[in-house]
């Protein structure tokens, strides 16, 4: 910052309203929006020029001064403090049945369990990272259901193919694991990896 | 070019041009992924985002609560549990970080609030600790100190309002929402706020 700038701080911080007609509100305002439109009443006063430099250090500076003060991010205890006070089962959504053997012998399996099953089949396709899970349909005994998939996939993979790969995985799962048919697994590509640089990590 | 561990022959292309598939892992997804398998029950997914966040959510609570900041880990936690539970009704998962940061800002609200109850140390315009500031500091942490000193000293509704805003990322309704009171005001209390941190950050050159 430069002397005529201190300067004008000085001014703002004795009188804020001698701002050729401004007040730091507006003048932050101006800065939100990226000094568009133009106004030129703000553009042409040196005062105002001087405070809007001044608001601009201090959002720069700020941020990343105060924030620094948080935890490290790898702080493992306080991440397992949370998730020790989180309910595990809190997505699961509505039972439905698996095996139905009458009122005796009844099988159920939660949505969220069904989802989590698809979930990790996928990620176990090379080239794959899952994102959300939707099943359409009932979800009873023989029924069937079209799976609705979001992922990621790696840069450099022939996506058509390994779609079909990754499409069977899922339907076989679903088949080995409860009496429902997937009959259509649809896969949204939402994200591709970025290419990495061979070895830099 | 194929996924799995034998590349093979590429169609004449030399080997080393052909690009290395490497599955996307879970640390380095973005929010939107991780929000979304979160949302589905996905506690891995959820640890990832506390992880990226958590540092920058404590940090923020500490700035919010001011003078009660030893109580930040507890809003954080508390305001991370809600999210876990709420998360399902979040319409746009890439946004998940700044939803994070207002779940986290109604919480310390919340308990700034229940403390009100017992002590009344409020919202008296504390003079800005006339000649306080530090004298020969010339690094970083030294102006960050006289940053934390200055917010410190702020009142309570102008300490709010700008880490909302400014380090929260907070829009002025939403700050409004939160603090209870009309966007006119928190222009007003933004207004005050930052003519205060701007002298003080001069003060520091």
């Amino acid at each position: 910052m430069d002397e005529s700038t201190s300067a004008a701080l000085e001014a703002i911080a004795r009188e804020p309203d001698d701002l050729d007609g401004h007040t730091i509100a507006q003048l932050a305002d101006y800065l939100d929006a990226d000094r568009t439109p133009p106004d030129p009443t703000i553009d042409a006063s040196p005062a105002c020029q001087h405070a809007l430099a001044a608001l601009e250090r201090l959002r720069r500076v700020a941020p990343e001064l105060l924030l620094d003060d948080g935890a490290p991010p790898d702080d493992e205890d306080w991440v397992s403090r949370v998730m020790g006070g989180i309910a595990l089962d809190a997505h699961a959504g509505a039972d439905f049945v698996l095996v139905d053997g009458g009122p005796d012998a009844r099988l159920v399996m939660t949505e969220g369990a069904l989802r989590g099953l698809v979930r990790s089949a996928g990620d176990d396709e090379p080239g794959f990272l899952m994102g959300r899970v939707r099943f359409e349909g009932d979800l009873d005994p023989g029924a069937e259901v079209v799976v609705r998939t979001g992922v990621t996939v790696a840069h450099g993979v022939p996506i058509p193919e390994a779609a079909d790969r990754l499409r069977q995985h899922i339907a076989a799962v679903i088949a080995r694991h409860t009496r429902l048919r997937a009959s259509r697994v649809d896969v949204d590509v939402e994200d591709v990896d970025a290419p990495r640089d061979g070895g830099a990590a | 070019m194929r996924t799995g561990p034998d590349p093979g022959p590429q169609n004449g292309a030399p080997l080393s041009t052909a690009p290395e598939v490497r599955t996307p892992v879970l640390d380095e997804a973005s929010d939107a992924l991780l929000a979304g398998r979160a949302a589905d029950g996905d506690a891995r997914a959820f640890a990832v985002l506390v992880r990226r966040h958590g540092g920058l959510l404590r940090g923020y609570a500490r700035r919010v609560l001011g003078s009660a900041a030893s109580s930040a880990d507890d809003v954080v936690q508390e305001a991370l549990i809600t999210a876990w539970q709420q998360l399902p009704q979040l319409q746009d998962h890439s946004a998940v970080r700044s939803w994070l940061v207002r779940v986290t800002s109604r919480k310390a609200v919340d308990l700034l609030r229940g403390l009100k109850h017992h002590d009344d140390v409020d919202d008296v315009d504390a003079p800005a600790a006339e000649g306080a500031g530090p004298e020969s500091m010339a690094d970083a942490s030294a102006l960050a100190g006289s940053l934390h000193a200055a917010l410190d000293a702020l009142p309570e509704q102008q300490r709010q309002a700008w880490t909302m805003r400014e380090l929260g990322g907070l829009s002025y309704e939403e700050v409004a929402e939160e603090l209870g009171v009309p966007v006119s005001t928190v222009r007003g209390l933004l207004a005050r706020a930052r003519t205060t941190l701007m002298a003080r950050l001069d003060d520091w050159r």
